[in-house]
Parts: C-alpha cells; sequence; structure tokens
C-alpha cells in the first residue's frame, strides 16, 4: 500500500518534472544543444502567470494565457540571444544558456525580491481516498494535463508539417534549409514551444510550492529526467520524470532525505553508464 | 606718550599671542582627550546588519532587514540617540556561510561600524560567532536560536535577543506534551542547524520521558515534496508530528500531510509562527501549534499588531503575502532595545558602556508587540519565555487551560 501511495504521489511531481525535461529535449531535438537555463524557463513563466494572476485575470485564463505569453518569451530569447549564436560552438551556447538562466533568476530577484508568493490551485485539494489511497483532484489533474500536453505533441510530430520539419531540422540542418524549411522559424517555435511548456510545468506546480526565484532549481531535476528517460525522446522525459519523484519518494521514506540526491545521481550515472542515450533515447546516426 | 602707546601696544599683542597660542593648547589637548570610537560621528551611530535577502531563507533576511530599518527610521525621526542619527546598512549572505564569511570581513575591515546586528539564521550565524566575538565590538544576534552559537559566561559584546535558544524550546515542548497526554510522537525536522538544534535535543527527552520518537523522518531545507516522509509518519501512525524547521517548508508539509491522510496533531516552532502558512495549508493547518514569544502574534485582528501591520504596510506597500513575518517583528523590537542601550549608554559611547547598558536592561518592554527583555545573565540571552499558539480556521490563539483540554481530547481519540 505505500508503494501504490508513493506511486500516486509521484505522479504530481513527477508531471512536473517531466514537463521541463519534455521543455529540455524539445530545444536539444532541434538543436542538438542542452539548454542550461531551462530550469529558469519555469520560475519566469510562473512569474508571467503570477502577474496575469495579480492583474485579476480568473486563474483559468492565466492557464491558458500564462503558457502563450511564456511561448513569446522563448520566441524573444531565441530573436534576441539564441538565433545569434547559430553558427557559434556549442560552448558558447552553454554559456549563453546559463547567462540566460542567471539573468532571469535576478530579474525576477530584482522584481519580486526573493519573497515567497502564493498561487491557488486550480481544482481541490480536499482529500478523497479508495482503498486506502488518499489522492486529491489537484493530484489527478495535473498528471491528466501533462500527459495531454504530451499527447498532442507526439501527434504535432508525428502528423503535421510543421512537426516533422521540426524533426528535420534536428536531424539534419543543412539538408532541412536545402529542401526549403525555414529554419529560424523552426528554431524560433522550438524555443517559444519550449518556453511555454516550462511556463505551464511552473504554474502547475506553484499551488504548492510557491513562487519564488528558488523554483528554477527544479529545473535541476527536469534535466535528470530528460538524461535519464533519453535526451531526444519525449515519451522518455514522461517516463524520465516520473521515475525520478518516485526514487525520491522511495528514498524519503525508506532511506533518508540526506541521501535523496545522491541516489537519484547515483542511478542517472548507472543508467548513463548501461545504456548513454538514456532509457528510451536512440542513438543519433550522422551520415559522414 | 608714542613710547608709552608703543609699549602698551607691544604688550597687548604678547597677551594676545599668548592666549591665543594657550587656547590653542587646550584645544588640542581636549582632542587628544577623546579616543574616536569606531562608527560613532557626532551626528551619527553606524550599525552593519547582515542576513539572507536571496536563496531560500531570504524571508528571514528580508524581514530582519525591514522590520529593523522601520524601528530605525522611527527612531530617528523621533530625533535620534543622544542627538545622533542611526544609519544602519545591510549586507546580504545568501544564507551560505562562505559568503558570510566574506561579508562579516567586508563590515569589519571596510564598513567598520559600531555594532553589528545579526539577522541571520542559525547555520550561518554559528559559523561567524567566534569571528564576530573576536571582532571586540558589540553584536546582537537577532535571529539564531541554535545554542551551539551560544557560550556561557558569553563574550563581554555579544549579545542574542528575540531568537529563544533552541534548549528552552524543548523543555516548554515537554511540559506541553505532558499536558496533552501525547504518548505516541513522531520527528520531523529540517537537516539545517535550526531545525536540527530543535528536534534532536526534542529526541533526547522523548527517550529520556520514556516515549521515544515512533519515526523520525527529515527533510532538506528548501524542499518542496515531503509525501514520502509523510507517508513513513502516517505508517506509523503517531498522535503529534513535531515539526523543526521553517515556514515555508512547514506550509507545504501541513497542506500534504492532510491530503496523504495523516491524521496527527502538528507542532511546530516560531520559526514557523507566520499566517502564509496557514494560507497556504488551509484546513491542514486546522489545530497546528507553534510557540511564540511575545504577548501580540503577527497575524492578531486586536491588539498592538493592528497598528503595527497598519504603518508596516504603509512603509512597505509592495509586500507579498506573509509579510511581516517574524523577522520582521523580532527585528522591530531588538531594534528598539539597541535604541535604549545606545541611549542609556549616554554621549560618550563606547562599546563598553553599551555593553554595560544592555547588561542593565532587566523586564523592559521595548514596543507593544514584543516580550519583556532581560539581558542581565551569563548567557546575554534577552529573551527565554514563550507561549503556544493554535491555529484554528485560519485564526490565531494563545493557548491556556481551556484549550489544552481541548487539544488533549483530540489527541486522546488519535
Amino acid at each position: 500500500m505505500t508503494i501504490i501511495q508513493l506511486l500516486v504521489n509521484a505522479l504530481t511531481l513527477g508531471s512536473i518534472y517531466a514537463l521541463a525535461a519534455v521543455g529540455l529535449v524539445l530545444v536539444f531535438k532541434a538543436s542538438d544543444l542542452i539548454n542550461f537555463g531551462q530550469g529558469s524557463l519555469v520560475m519566469a513563466g510562473a512569474y508571467v502567470g503570477l502577474v496575469f494572476l495579480l492583474s485579476g485575470m480568473p486563474l483559468w485564463a492565466v492557464l491558458i494565457v500564462g503558457p502563450v505569453a511564456g511561448g513569446v518569451m522563448g520566441y524573444l530569447l531565441d530573436l534576441l540571444i539564441f538565433r545569434r549564436l547559430s553558427k557559434a560552438s556549442a560552448w558558447v551556447f552553454v554559456v549563453a544558456s546559463l547567462g540566460v538562466g542567471g539573468l532571469l533568476h535576478e530579474l525576477a530577484n530584482a522584481i519580486f525580491q526573493s519573497n515567497l508568493h502564493p498561487f491557488p490551485p486550480l481544482l481541490s485539494t480536499e482529500p478523497q481516498q479508495w482503498l486506502g489511497i488518499y489522492f486529491t483532484a489537484q493530484n489527478l489533474w495535473v498528471p491528466a494535463a501533462t500527459l495531454g500536453v504530451v499527447a498532442c505533441l507526439f501527434l504535432f510530430f508525428e502528423y503535421s508539417k510543421v512537426g516533422k520539419a521540426m524533426q528535420a531540422v534536428a536531424q539534419n540542418r543543412t539538408g532541412a534549409q536545402i529542401v526549403g524549411i525555414n529554419l529560424r522559424g523552426i528554431l524560433a517555435l522550438t524555443w517559444a514551444m519550449s518556453a511555454g511548456i516550462s511556463t505551464l510545468a511552473g504554474l502547475l506546480v506553484a499551488p504548492q510550492v510557491g513562487i519564488s526565484p528558488e523554483m528554477e532549481l527544479l529545473g535541476v531535476k527536469g534535466f535528470v529526467a530528460a538524461a535519464l528517460g533519453g535526451l531526444n525522446s519525449l515519451s522518455g522525459a514522461l517516463i524520465g520524470g516520473l521515475l525520478v519523484a518516485f526514487i525520491e519518494g522511495l528514498t524519503n521514506t525508506y532511506v533518508t532525505t540526506a541521501f535523496k540526491d545522491v541516489i537519484v545521481f547515483g542511478i542517472l550515472l548507472a543508467a548513463m553508464w548501461i545504456k548513454p542515450t538514456g532509457l528510451f533515447g536512440s542513438a543519433m546516426t550522422k551520415r559522414v | 606718550m608714542k613710547y608709552v602707546r608703543k609699549v602698551l601696544n607691544s604688550a597687548a599683542m604678547s597677551m594676545a599671542t599668548f592666549a591665543a597660542a594657550l587656547m590653542l593648547v587646550s584645544a588640542v589637548a581636549s582632542a587628544q582627550g577623546k579616543t574616536p570610537v569606531q562608527g560613532v560621528t557626532d551626528k551619527e551611530i553606524l550599525i552593519a546588519g547582515f542576513g539572507p535577502m536571496t536563496g531560500p531563507a531570504s524571508w528571514a533576511g528580508l524581514g530582519n532587514r525591514d522590520g529593523f530599518t522601520l524601528a530605525i527610521e522611527e527612531i530617528n525621526k523621533a530625533g535620534g540617540i543622544n542627538g545622533r542619527q542611526i544609519k544602519f546598512v545591510f549586507e546580504d549572505d545568501a544564507s551560505q556561510v562562505a559568503r558570510a564569511q566574506t561579508v562579516i570581513r567586508r563590515i569589519l575591515t571596510e564598513i567598520k561600524p559600531f555594532m553589528v546586528f545579526s539577522g541571520t539564521n542559525s547555520v550561518v550565524f554559528t559559523s561567524v560567532a567566534d569571528t564576530l566575538r573576536e571582532a571586540k565590538i558589540p553584536v546582537y544576534n537577532g535571529f539564531s536560536g541554535s545554542v551551539a552559537a551560544r557560550k556561557k559566561p558569553e563574550a563581554p559584546y555579544l549579545f542574542h535577543g528575540q531568537a529563544v535558544p533552541s534548549t528552552a524550546y524543548v523543555v516548554d515542548l515537554e511540559k506541553l506534551l505532558t499536558e496533552i497526554g501525547a504518548k505516541r510522537v513522531a520527528i520531523l525536522h529540517d537537516l539545517h542547524e535550526w531545525g536540527r538544534s530543535l528536534c534532536e535535543p526534542s529526541i533526547e527527552m522523548l527517550k529520556k520521558k520514556g516515549t521515544p520518537a515512533v519515526v523520525v523522518q527529515t527533510y532538506k531545507f528548501g524542499d518542496t515534496d515531503f509525501s514520502g516522509q509523510l507517508v513513513a509518519i502516517r505508517n506509523a501512525n503517531p498522535q503529534v508530528v513535531i515539526n523543526c524547521g521553517s515556514y515555508p517548508e512547514a506550509a507545504i508539509i501541513l497542506k500534504q500531510a492532510r491530503e496523504i491522510g495523516v491524521k496527527s496533531l502538528f507542532i511546530g516552532d516560531a520559526a514557523q509562527a507566520n499566517a502564509s502558512v496557514w494560507a497556504r495549508a488551509g484546513k491542514g493547518a486546522d489545530n497546528f501549534i507553534f510557540n511564540w514569544f511575545s504577548p501580540a502574534f503577527l497575524s492578531d485582528e486586536t491588539g498592538p499588531m493592528v497598528p503595527f501591520r497598519a504603518k508596516y504596510k504603509a512603509r512597505y506597500p509592495d509586500a507579498p503575502a506573509g509579510r511581516p513575518n517574524h523577522g520582521d517583528a523580532f527585528a522591530y523590537g531588538d531594534a528598539y532595545i539597541i535604541a535604549k542601550a545606545l541611549k542609556d549608554a549616554g554621549p560618550d559611547l563606547t562599546p563598553d558602556s553599551f555593553a554595560a547598558a544592555l547588561k542593565n536592561i532587566k523586564n523592559f518592554q521595548p514596543t507593544p508587540i514584543t516580550g519583556f527583555g532581560n539581558f542581565d545573565n551569563p548567557g546575554h540571552e534577552g529573551f527565554l519565555k514563550s507561549v503556544w499558539i493554535l491555529v484554528q480556521d485560519g485564526k490565531t490563539q494563545v493557548i491556556g487551560a481551556p484549550q489544552l483540554k481541548t487539544i488533549a481530547g483530540m489527541v486522546g481519540a488519535l
């Protein structure tokens, strides 16, 4: 029963990790680069939602408009910063992504200070019980929303022209350009989608943790989830997120919190050793 | 006649020259008799504070800075201290030990204040306490209750304000547990210095009492999910859970505990004394108990906290929910204690005169929202008493005999 309860609890937190991981995977799939500022997009997106909420927008509208605004933020980051680095080395991109992360963090500190801002849940947090397992409506809605996002992305990549164009860019930029795919447009869309999804992650976790600049630490767990699941796999990001949350819960219950991150990172390293592309990632081949 | 006039003029000149020289020598001698005191001028007394303004503990530093500043502005507006205005500067240690060392070095070597006010948390203050003792300037610890940072007898210039030592918490906790008849007690604490300084002695206390903790769980400062720990606690079925840690985590713990079906009564500490806890935890905070150090609580709807909150909001209109917090309230009161000692030390202010004046403070209530301070003890600990406060339906009340009876009934039914 304890294990099932831990699994149920892991669904909510794991979904947040999964969304953060999905944002990372999107950027990686399109650009072959890891955005080390992904956690800051989660945090900044949450603040964007907070501003809408404090301006009087109803919560349900914030959850729709917020990710869209987050997407605009992602588009602007690409337009102003990352697009200009498209020909630079991977190392330059890493430094830039860290810089963007730092900039967003300090901007949040400067505008909102480090105060913790509460954020209301969309659905009831009244506990329900079924066969001795406790859950709330909020516990169910967050994983459902995450699953919906991942399903939409799957359909988008499988069946839409733009989705296939994004996959083409991820596989071979030059080849994609040759066949007439608008590379800049695709990368801009990728950043917008990544930031929009990260915003949604921030808004879904905010009722539990409140909004503060420290939210960006969720990005670390998102990275672990993406690496564990496979940096080029959306389903891997989902499973990776749930796995990380479940391992954390098990460690907290049966071992000790002091070792929680040790065990999570240990399992990550073990998984990398056994399968470097992640549990669900595929090896990327390039024609030479 | 001309000759006489010449002689008289010459004598007058000599006398004037002599008088001027005498006055000059006298001025030099008198100046040399007064040794300048660091951080004190004719117009100003410089106080340097430090605490976390960024990072997960920023609520502590920002609260201490803002509460202290509010008081200083009032004091300065009322004329200052013995003709001097107080200048207050506050440095950010981000709740990091390494950064705090740099901050302290900067305060002592560059800022050079008359005294230091610590608005930082226990782990940082413990790491810099000895450096501050050696600095030989007055230091006032406003926020850390950890006994690891305290000595008896305490250094001549180090004083501890409203942060009641953790040992006093354990004594009060044992009494409360006996009064409510709690026998199955779980412990949940953060791994930071504050949480450990309260709960580790509490674990020993429970063992000596013959009711060892049914389960001990821990969490990290800044954690945002406690479901694993709460499931383990639920499985152990305690009547009471003692949670030692800070209020951002306490809010999530209480909320999640209810969602996961933990039915136990939660007892916290003064670091969880914040209305945002019950605002965020909702019904999860019903029957939550914590301790507090003054007769007035932050969210009281009547009494001296009402005008305090009004002037706080007027001064800080953009303060978010949960502010003023206990850092604000403590620092506000501590600033007035410091001001009294500065005043009593007189215009010839020195570290010795200040320390003597502070030690002379007995049963002094600096503001209506503060308890009574007594610094005349070997540990220089100004505040040693606390009360327990119960939260019900988002409202707080001091626990007296009727509430104890009700709580004992609830505990007995678990």
